[in-house]
C-alpha cells in the first residue's frame, strides 16, 4: 500500500525549564495514502507532537519523515511554507477561523494566497461549503456561528486547498458527541470522495470508529499500528 | 486579500484601534502644531527683520561690509540714481531703497546724546517697511523736517512729538554741520540697542547734513525671500563692482541663529514626540498581537511566512496610524481655525522688547511631514511588535494562551 508519510526512527524532545522531556522515541510508521489514520493515546503520549512533525510545524530533531519522496527534515523555511500552503490542510480543535472574515472569505483566503484564479476559487469554495452543508451560512462571521458550524467551515477551508493530506488535531474535542459524529461523518465522506489522506489525533473513542488505520502511542513510543477492519455503522 | 484582512482586523477591537489611533493622532498633531508654531515664529521673525529693518537684502560696494574705513563715504555708491533704475528692472524686485547711515550728536534742550541716523526715502519705504512700529506720532511721509526717534533714545533725550531736535554731524569733508528737525514719531523696532540709539530722517536731509549726493547702500525689497539668490546673481552680473548680502547674513545674530536654534529645539521635541508614539504604539500593538498568537500560528501552519505575517500586521498598523494621523492633523486645523484666529500672544523673544502674536504656519508640506513621521513611527513600532510573534515557532504560537 502506498504511503503519504514514512516516518523512520523519529524522536523528539521538549525542554521544560531545565528538564528534557522525550515526547517521541524512535517512532517508525507508514501513513497509508487515501486513508483516515487515527493517532490515539493518553495525554502526553506524543500524538500531537507526531502530528505537528507531519505538518512541518515542529522542526525535526532526529530520524526522517518522508512526505511522498521529500524528506521534510531537509526542507528550507520557504519550501516548508510552500508545502504547508499547497499540500497540507489543517483542522484544529479550536477551529482558528479568522474572526474578521466571513465563512466564505475564510475558505477563500488561502486559495487567494495560493494564487488560485477567481472563478476556480469560487467553484472550490462553493463546493467545499456545500460539501460540509454550510453554504447558506457563507456570509456569517465566525462569532455568529455555533461551534459545529465553525468546525465545518474549518473543514471546508482545509479541503478547498485540495491538499494531499489533512492533519486534524482533536477536531471533535470542542464539540458535543452528536455534532462531533456529524463532523467526522462529513470528513470521512469528503476525504474518500476527494481521495485525500487524513491523519487525526484524538482521544475520543468515537473518532476511532471512522478511522481506517489506528496508531496507538504510549509514552512517546509506538504501541500498535493496525488497519481497522470494521468501520462504525455510523458512517 | 491581505489588505482586506488587515482592514477588517482594524474593526475587531474598536476600543484598541481608537486608542492606537488616538496615540498617533496626538503624535501627529503634536508634531504638526509644534512645527507650524516654529515655522510661524520663523516667518514672523523673518518678516519683522525684512520689513522693519533690512529689506530682503542690501547692495553696497564690494568689500564695504567686511572692512572698516577711516572715511567710509569714499566707498559709497556713486551715480546711485542710475544704479537704482537698473536694479528696479531686475525680476521680482518690488523696491530699491537708497539709504545712508551716519553718526550724529543729538541735542534737545540741555541734553546731548550720540545717536545713529538713517537717511531714507520715507514715502517710498512706507509701503515695504510696514512692520516698523510707531508707538507715538506719525510716519515721516514727505515731511522734510521730520525725524522718527527710537523709543529709548526719545526717552533719554526727553523729547515728545512736536519737539525740536538738533542733529549735528561731521560732513564728508570734515566740517561740522547741523540741522533742526521736528520729532514726528517715536518708533520701536523691538531691539533695545537699536531703539536706544537710532533715528530716521529723509535721505535728502541726511545727504544735505553729510554734504554728499552718494548713498551708502540700497535696501532691496523682493516679491519673496526665496528670490534673493536669483536677484543677487542678476545684480552681480549688472554691477560687478557691487556686492549683495541677504538679510540672513546681515542679521546673522538675530535671525539666522534664532532660526537655527529653533530648528534644533524642534528636532529634540520631535524626537521626544516620536519616541512617545513608538512606545505607545509598541505597547498597544504588542498586546494586540500577542493576543492573536494562535491565529497567527494557524496562518503560518497554512503556509504563510513570517514576512507575510509581518506584512499583514504592518498593513494594520499603517491603516490605524494613517487614520490617527489624519485625525490629528484635521484636529489641529480645526483648533487653529476656531481657537487661534488671533494667533498665540508670545512674550518678547530674547533681545526683543515687545510681545507679538505668533500664528501657526500650517502648510501642506508641514502636514505631510507630520503625517509621514508619525505613521512611520507607528509602522516601525508595529513591525517591531509583530516580529516577535511572527518569528515564534508555529507550534508555540498555536499553544499560546
Amino acid at each position: 500500500m502506498a504511503s503519504i508519510f514514512q516516518c523512520r526512527n523519529v524522536s523528539f524532545s521538549y525542554k521544560l525549564d531545565k528538564a528534557k522531556v522525550d515526547a517521541l522515541r524512535d517512532v517508525t510508521i507508514d501513513v497509508p495514502k487515501n486513508k483516515i489514520v487515527a493517532l490515539c493515546g493518553p495525554s502526553g503520549s506524543g500524538k500531537s507532537t507526531l502530528l505537528n512533525l507531519l505538518g512541518l510545524i515542529e522542526p525535526m530533531q532526529s530520524g526522517d519523515i518522508l512526505l511522498g519522496d521529500q524528506n521534510i527534515g531537509q526542507l528550507t523555511g520557504k519550501q516548508s511554507n510552500k508545502i504547508r500552503r499547497d499540500k497540507l490542510g489543517f483542522i484544529f480543535q479550536n477551529f482558528y477561523l479568522l474572526d474578521a472574515l466571513k465563512a466564505y472569505e475564510n475558505v477563500e483566503y488561502f486559495l487567494v494566497r495560493q494564487g488560485v484564479h477567481k472563478e476556480e476559487r469560487h467553484k472550490r469554495v462553493e463546493h467545499a461549503l456545500k460539501g460540509v452543508g454550510i453554504w447558506e451560512e457563507r456570509n456569517k462571521l465566525p462569532q455568529q456561528m455555533s461551534g459545529g458550524q465553525r468546525q465545518r467551515v474549518a473543514i471546508a477551508r482545509a479541503l478547498a486547498k485540495n491538499p494531499e493530506v489533512i492533519l486534524a488535531d482533536e477536531p471533535t474535542a470542542s464539540l458535543d458527541q452528536k455534532i462531533g459524529r456529524e463532523i467526522m461523518t462529513i470528513m470521512r465522506k469528503l476525504c474518500h470522495e476527494q481521495g485525500v489522506s487524513m491523519v487525526v489525533s484524538t482521544h475520543d473513542p468515537m473518532v476511532l470508529e471512522f478511522a481506517d488505520h489506528i496508531v496507538h502511542l504510549m509514552d512517546g513510543k509506538l504501541a500498535s499500528h493496525q488497519p481497522k477492519k470494521a468501520v462504525s455503522n455510523a458512517s | 486579500m491581505l489588505l482586506k484582512l488587515a482592514w477588517r482586523n482594524c474593526f475587531r477591537n474598536i476600543r484598541r484601534t481608537l486608542l492606537m489611533s488616538f496615540t498617533v493622532a496626538v503624535g501627529a498633531g503634536g508634531i504638526f502644531v509644534f512645527q507650524a508654531f516654529n515655522s510661524g515664529i520663523m516667518v514672523a521673525n523673518r518678516e519683522h527683520t525684512v520689513r522693519a529693518k533690512y529689506g530682503h537684502g542690501q547692495v553696497m560696494t564690494k568689500g564695504y561690509r567686511e572692512q572698516t574705513f577711516e572715511k567710509p563715504w569714499e566707498h559709497w555708491i556713486k551715480e546711485s540714481d542710475s544704479v537704482k533704475v537698473v536694479l528696479e528692472q531686475l525680476p521680482d524686485v518690488v523696491g530699491v531703497y537708497p539709504r545712508v547711515n551716519f553718526f550724529a550728536l543729538l541735542n534737545a534742550g540741555n541734553i546731548s546724546i550720540g545717536g545713529r541716523g538713517v537717511g531714507v526715502n520715507a514715502v517710498e519705504e512706507a509701503k515695504f517697511f510696514n512692520k516698523m512700529r510707531l508707538v507715538e506720532g506719525e510716519p515721516l511721509g514727505d515731511n522734510p523736517d521730520g525725524v522718527i526717534v527710537g523709543v529709548g533714545l526719545a526717552k533719554a533725550l526727553n523729547v515728545k512729538i512736536g519737539d525740536t531736535l538738533t542733529v549735528l554731524v561731521n560732513t564728508v569733508r570734515g566740517s561740522l554741520n547741523g540741522l533742526d528737525f521736528i520729532v514726528s514719531g517715536i518708533s520701536q523696532v523691538g531691539l533695545k540697542e537699536l531703539d536706544d540709539s537710532t533715528f530716521q530722517v529723509q535721505l535728502s536731509r541726511a545727504q544735505e547734513l553729510l554734504d554728499t549726493t552718494q548713498v551708502e547702500f540700497f535696501a532691496i525689497g523682493l516679491s519673496s525671500h526665496l528670490k534673493w539668490n536669483q536677484f543677487a546673481n542678476a545684480a552681480q552680473q549688472k554691477f560687478p563692482e557691487l556686492e549683495s548680502y541677504s538679510f540672513e547674513v546681515i542679521d546673522k545674530v538675530w535671525y539666522k541663529q534664532t532660526v537655527e536654534w529653533l530648528a534644533e529645539q524642534f528636532n529634540v521635541i520631535r524626537f521626544i514626540i516620536l519616541t512617545i508614539v513608538v512606545l505607545g504604539i509598541f505597547n498597544a500593538a504588542s498586546t494586540a498581537i500577542l493576543e492573536r498568537a494562535r491565529e497567527i500560528g494557524m496562518l503560518r501552519a497554512n503556509g504563510e511566512s513570517s514576512n507575510d505575517i509581518v506584512t499583514l500586521l504592518a498593513w494594520e498598523g499603517t491603516l490605524v496610524a494613517g487614520f490617527g494621523a489624519l485625525l490629528g492633523l484635521v484636529g489641529v486645523v480645526f483648533f487653529d481655525f476656531f481657537f487661534l484666529p488671533k494667533g498665540i500672544l508670545m512674550p518678547p523673544a530674547p533681545g526683543y522688547t515687545f510681545i507679538a502674536p505668533v500664528f501657526l504656519a500650517l502648510s501642506p508640506w508641514i502636514a505631510f511631514q507630520a503625517f509621514t513621521m508619525s505613521v512611520g513611527a507607528a509602522l516601525g513600532a508595529t513591525v517591531l511588535a509583530a516580529q516577535k510573534v511572527a518569528r515564534l515557532p508555529i507550534a508555540s504560537a498555536l499553544r499560546s494562551n
